[in-house]
Parts: C-alpha cells; sequence; structure tokens
C-alpha cells in the first residue's frame, strides 16, 4: 500500500515537473524570440551591415555588396576633417564633463531633502515639475522667456533693446542659454535616485550619531556617503556609455536644423537618424553606432571595475 | 499643542542647523534660486497663456490685463497638426492625439511593466539551468552599451513590415532587459515559496498562481513602474517622432508646435495656452499618485 502511495506521488511529482516544464517554454518563448530579433539579430546585421555598401538592381531596390572598412573609413573622415564634427566632440565631452561635475552638488541636495532640512519638501515638489510637465512643454515656455521675456525685462530695466538671447547671431551664447536650462533644471532626476538611497537610513542611526556627538558633515561622511555609494556607482557607470553622445536637447530647439557650429555628436546621430533613407544611410549609420561602441564600452567596463575597487575599500 | 510646540522646536533647530554650516547654507541657495527659476518660468508661461495677442504685444512680462480663459477653449477646439503621408496631407487634432498618446503611453507602459515582471517570475521561480543564463544575460548586456540602435530598429520593423504601427511600439516595449527586470526578480525573490505550494496542493495551475497569488504580492512595484513608464512615454516625444512618423501624440504635437509655426497657432498665448492645456492629464495623475511617484525611486529603480 505504502510503495503504491509513494508511486503515485511519484508519478504526480513527475507529472508536475513535466507541466511546469511546459509552462516555463512557453511562458519565455515570446520575450526570448523578441531578444533574439531586436537586440541579438539587430546588433549582428548592424555589424555586417556596417562593412557593407549599398546598390541598386535594375527593379531599383536596394541591395548591399561588401566594401571593407570603406564606411568605418567615411565615419571617421567626416569626424576628423570637417571642423564642426571635429568640434561637436569636444562639445559633447564637455557637456558630459559638467554633468559629471554637479554629481557632488546632486548629492548634497539629496542629502538635504532627505534630512528634510528647511523647505526641503517644497524644494522637492518644485524640482520635480519640469519632469512632470514634459520636456517639450518646459523648453516651449524657457525659449519663449528667454527669446520674448527677458529682453522686454531688459529694456524695461536698462532702456536697452537687447536681441532674443537665442537669436542674437552668437552660436555660442544661444549655446550656453540652451545648456543652461537643462543643466541647472534638470538636476532633479539624478537627485531622485540618490535621495531614494538615502531614505533607506533609519532615522534612529542619525540621532543616535547626534547623541554621540557626531556633526552634520561627519554623519554625511561616514553614514549617508557609503550607504549611497553603490547607487552612485551605478548611476555613473550608467551615464558612462553616454559620455560621448552628451547632448543639450538641441532638437527640441532646431528641430534638424541647428547651426552646425552646435553640434553635438548625439545631435547629429539623432538627426541623421531620424532624416536618413533607410536603406541608402544604414551602413554608414551602423558604422556610426559600432564606432561609438568601440570608444564607449571598454570606457564604460574600464569605469566599472575603477569604481567597484573604490566601493570595496568603502565597505 | 504639545505637539505644534514640538515641531516649531524642531523646525527651529533644523534652521539653526542650516545657518551653522556652510555646505548646508550653499545648497538651500541654490535650491531656492533654482526653485524660484522655475517657479517664475511656470508661472509666466501660465500667465502667457491666459494672454490676448494684443495685450502680450504690449505687455510682456506682468499679469494679464484680462484673463483670457478662452485661449484654452480655442486651444482644445483647434489644436491641429498637419500629416504628409502618401496619401497626402490631412489635420490631425487633439482628440487623435490624445487617443495616440493613451494608447503610446499605457499601451507601452503595460507591456513593458508586464513583460519584465513575467520574464523575472519565471526566472525566479522556475530554478533552470537557462534562467540563471537569462538573469545573467541581462545583467551583461546592461553593462556593456551598444549605442545607436535606433536606425538598426527603424530596418528590422520595416523588414517586417509594421514600421510606424502600433503593433511595433508594442512588440518593442515587450522586451525585458532593463533595470524592472531586476527589480522585479529581487520582489519575487522576498516572496516566499510556501504560498505557491499551498495553492498547488488547493488545486491552482501555474497561471493562476502567478496571477492569483505572486502577481498581487507585488502589484506594488508594479504599479510604480507602471506610473514610471506612463509620465515618461506620456512626455515622450523623440520616439513618435522616429518610430511612428504618422502617428501624433500630445508630445509630439507640442513638439511640432514649438519648432514650426501654424497660423493661429503662430503667437506666444497661444503656444502656452495649447502646451499646458496638454499636461492636464499629467498634473492630475501627480495629484492623485504624488507620494508614490516622489518617493519610490532607490537604487536600480524602486523601493517598497
Amino acid at each position: 500500500m505504502s510503495n503504491f502511495i509513494t508511486k503515485k506521488k511519484k508519478t504526480g511529482m513527475q507529472t508536475k515537473a513535466r507541466y511546469d516544464l511546459i509552462f516555463y517554454c512557453l511562458g519565455v518563448a515570446l520575450p526570448i524570440l523578441q531578444f533574439l530579433v531586436f537586440y541579438v539579430y539587430l546588433n549582428m546585421d548592424m555589424f555586417v551591415t556596417a562593412f557593407r555598401t549599398y546598390r541598386f538592381d535594375a527593379d531599383g531596390k536596394v541591395f548591399y555588396v561588401f566594401s571593407g572598412l570603406e564606411n568605418f573609413k567615411a565615419v571617421i573622415r567626416d569626424f576628423t576633417q570637417n571642423e564642426y564634427m571635429v568640434d561637436a566632440i569636444w562639445r559633447g565631452l564637455a557637456i558630459y564633463g559638467l554633468s559629471f561635475a554637479k554629481l557632488p552638488l546632486e548629492i548634497l541636495i539629496a542629502y538635504y531633502i532627505a534630512k528634510k532640512y528647511p523647505l526641503g519638501s517644497t524644494f522637492h515638489i518644485v524640482l520635480y515639475l519640469p519632469g512632470l510637465l514634459s520636456g517639450a512643454v518646459m523648453n516651449l515656455t524657457y525659449k519663449y522667456f528667454v527669446c520674448e521675456c527677458i529682453p522686454e525685462v531688459v529694456r524695461l530695466v536698462t532702456g536697452k533693446e537687447i536681441l532674443s538671447l537665442l537669436d542674437s547671431g552668437s552660436t555660442t551664447q544661444s549655446f550656453i542659454v540652451i545648456w543652461f536650462f537643462g543643466y541647472f533644471v534638470g538636476v532633479i532626476g539624478n537627485v531622485l535616485l540618490i535621495g531614494g538611497a538615502m531614505n533607506g537610513v533609519s532615522e534612529s542611526v542619525s540621532e543616535a550619531a547626534s547623541l554621540d556627538g557626531a556633526s552634520e558633515t561627519r554623519q554625511f561622511f561616514s553614514i549617508y556617503l557609503p550607504i549611497i555609494f553603490p547607487t552612485i556607482v551605478t548611476f555613473i557607470v550608467l551615464g558612462l556609455s553616454g559620455f560621448l553622445l552628451a547632448d543639450i536637447g538641441l532638437y527640441q530647439y532646431y528641430d534638424r536644423y541647428a547651426p552646425q557650429e552646435m553640434y553635438t555628436v548625439g545631435y547629429y546621430l539623432t538627426m541623421r537618424t531620424q532624416t536618413a533613407d533607410i536603406y541608402v544611410d544604414y551602413p554608414y549609420l551602423s558604422a556610426f553606432s559600432w564606432i561609438i561602441t568601440l570608444i564607449t564600452a571598454p570606457v564604460v567596463l574600464i569605469g566599472r571595475g575603477l569604481l567597484n575597487k573604490v566601493n570595496e575599500k568603502f565597505e | 499643542m504639545s505637539s505644534l510646540k514640538q515641531k516649531l522646536a524642531m523646525s527651529r533647530k533644523s534652521w539653526k542647523q542650516l545657518f551653522r554650516n556652510p555646505a548646508l547654507m550653499f545648497v538651500f541657495l541654490f535650491l531656492l534660486i533654482d526653485c524660484l527659476f522655475v517657479a517664475i518660468l511656470i508661472f509666466w508661461g501660465l500667465s502667457t497663456s491666459l494672454k490676448g495677442i494684443d495685450d502680450f504685444m504690449e505687455n510682456m512680462v506682468f499679469l494679464p490685463k484680462k484673463f483670457e480663459w478662452k485661449n484654452y477653449a480655442f486651444a482644445f477646439r483647434y489644436f491641429s497638426m498637419p500629416l504628409v503621408n502618401q496619401s497626402g496631407v490631412r489635420q490631425v487634432y487633439l482628440e487623435e492625439m490624445f487617443f495616440n498618446s493613451c494608447i503610446f503611453s499605457i499601451g507601452g507602459s503595460l507591456v513593458g511593466a508586464f513583460c519584465s515582471c513575467w520574464m523575472a517570475y519565471l526566472t525566479q521561480r522556475y530554478r533552470y539551468k537557462f534562467s540563471h543564463i537569462v538573469y545573467t544575460g541581462v545583467l551583461i548586456v546592461m553593462i556593456i552599451p551598444i549605442t545607436g540602435g535606433n536606425v538598426g530598429m527603424i530596418k528590422v520593423m520595416s523588414d517586417l513590415h509594421l514600421f510606424g504601427t502600433w503593433p511595433s511600439w508594442m512588440i518593442m516595449k515587450f522586451g525585458f532587459v532593463n533595470m524592472y527586470y531586476l527589480v522585479f526578480y529581487a520582489a519575487f525573490r522576498g516572496i516566499p515559496r510556501d504560498y505557491e505550494e499551498s495553492a498547488f496542493m488547493d488545486g491552482a495551475g501555474n497561471f493562476r498562481i502567478f496571477l492569483s497569488i505572486l502577481l498581487p504580492m507585488v502589484s506594488s512595484t508594479f504599479l510604480t513602474v507602471f506610473l514610471l513608464n506612463f509620465i515618461g512615454y506620456w512626455n515622450d516625444y523623440m520616439t513618435p517622432l522616429i518610430f511612428l512618423p504618422e502617428k501624433y501624440t500630445i508630445s509630439r504635437g507640442i513638439y511640432a508646435l514649438s519648432v514650426t509655426s501654424i497660423n493661429a497657432f503662430n503667437r506666444t498665448p497661444m503656444k502656452m495656452a495649447t502646451s499646458y492645456m496638454c499636461v492636464i492629464p499629467m498634473v492630475i495623475l501627480f495629484v492623485v499618485f504624488r507620494e508614490r511617484m516622489m518617493q519610490s525611486m532607490s537604487l536600480g529603480g524602486l523601493k517598497e
């Protein structure tokens, strides 16, 4: 009898295991297929196409032939011989560097809000609004604010007529005006991530430290910073992948017609993608993407390795 | 009464701490200036949206002489964008943009959140070797950045004859290689297996266990992921511009408004009225889910 029960149990378990396996296979099939097509195949196709160029057959349809490194050479030529593209690289790096330099301030802001210092909640809500109200609306408001309101304020205060801050003829000035908005108004996204990690610190820990005589500065460096450091590492590593494509949202202000003197690599790639004849321009853009990836990937991996070492020291 | 006194004492103490610490004082001043700037900007936009054309030409800075609420009514009724396609040119009105925004945002957020949640459930609860491979694969793919995939995506979608259609958008979002997969994975890891075993003993099938027991347990995470994605998609104008060129969403409409000149909407007050009218759904969402939206983000995404 007990043999019969054991056997029945075993058969039941086997049946469940079989059903589990079928359920699992059916469940993962579609997401895995999506991944295989839109990540594996897509990137392989881009890689292969980067070594090809297009031709037209008798019916006018595009087909590709092997062209060696021609596309890569064309991209490198564009970025080394065109003065505005060389500048675009430096401009992108400068934008990224300045964003990176803002990180200590963002950490301090997150600390300020997490510790509920005076008006912390109000600051939190007001800074959250630009992200909520859409970049399109905020950029539109800012565009007309600097083009119409600021010149009018200057006229009322000084009596002098000035041109719109975006159309004064100086592309450097226009660039700085646009950058300023993204730089200072876009502060909250990172603050939210860092502040979320800081909220994990129990108030009792902070109170105990205060009772032991730890100053605010000491608490920040000895309690909060070690706790949020993994978040900061994640944040820096994810940010590193975009160091060549850093942009200031030029598309929002100029659509695809930004002056070449204001180009960034990120803007150039978006603009080319948006205006591309997808079959004709595909080889060039594939080579472009792979060059960016080949430069970015080692930087991210090295950066991640270094930051992990620093993190270990912190722990 | 005593609690009010306590609050006042706490407030006084935190102000004192602030004045004693130069770094905190600097942050306070920075935040004050930054918030004033944001507040002035939004206030100016709203105030301009309520001005008549002549009023705005005479007075670009201060409050309107007369509040022109009809700007909003006009924008609601007549805001449209021309859409050029193979069959000619047609106007896309606000209701169609709103409909497109809803499909784009709700569809994309729901599909994206569900796929990440579903794959996290399968790979966390079913300990096959393949689950381990998937988990490691997600970590590796997230670390190694492959940039500029948009052009490849357009090509693949064109090859599949799906480019520019709603199914293409849903398929694009039906992916699990993202931060939220890891968030759901962690959430499922925190749930004991006893629940499923008991449900199985009571005769529940695998899908029923997921739908009736585990999904409700991670519903808070699911809602937060959904909301964050929803806000992102609602405000996103670039994705529709690149991948759905024949579908005007509200954000794309506002973007087009900012870079083009269209007769009645060429004047700044009308542009402002139109754009601020379009953010009303987001404001309502914010009022309803304020706490969840502002406090749910943490390392790698979210915390419960």
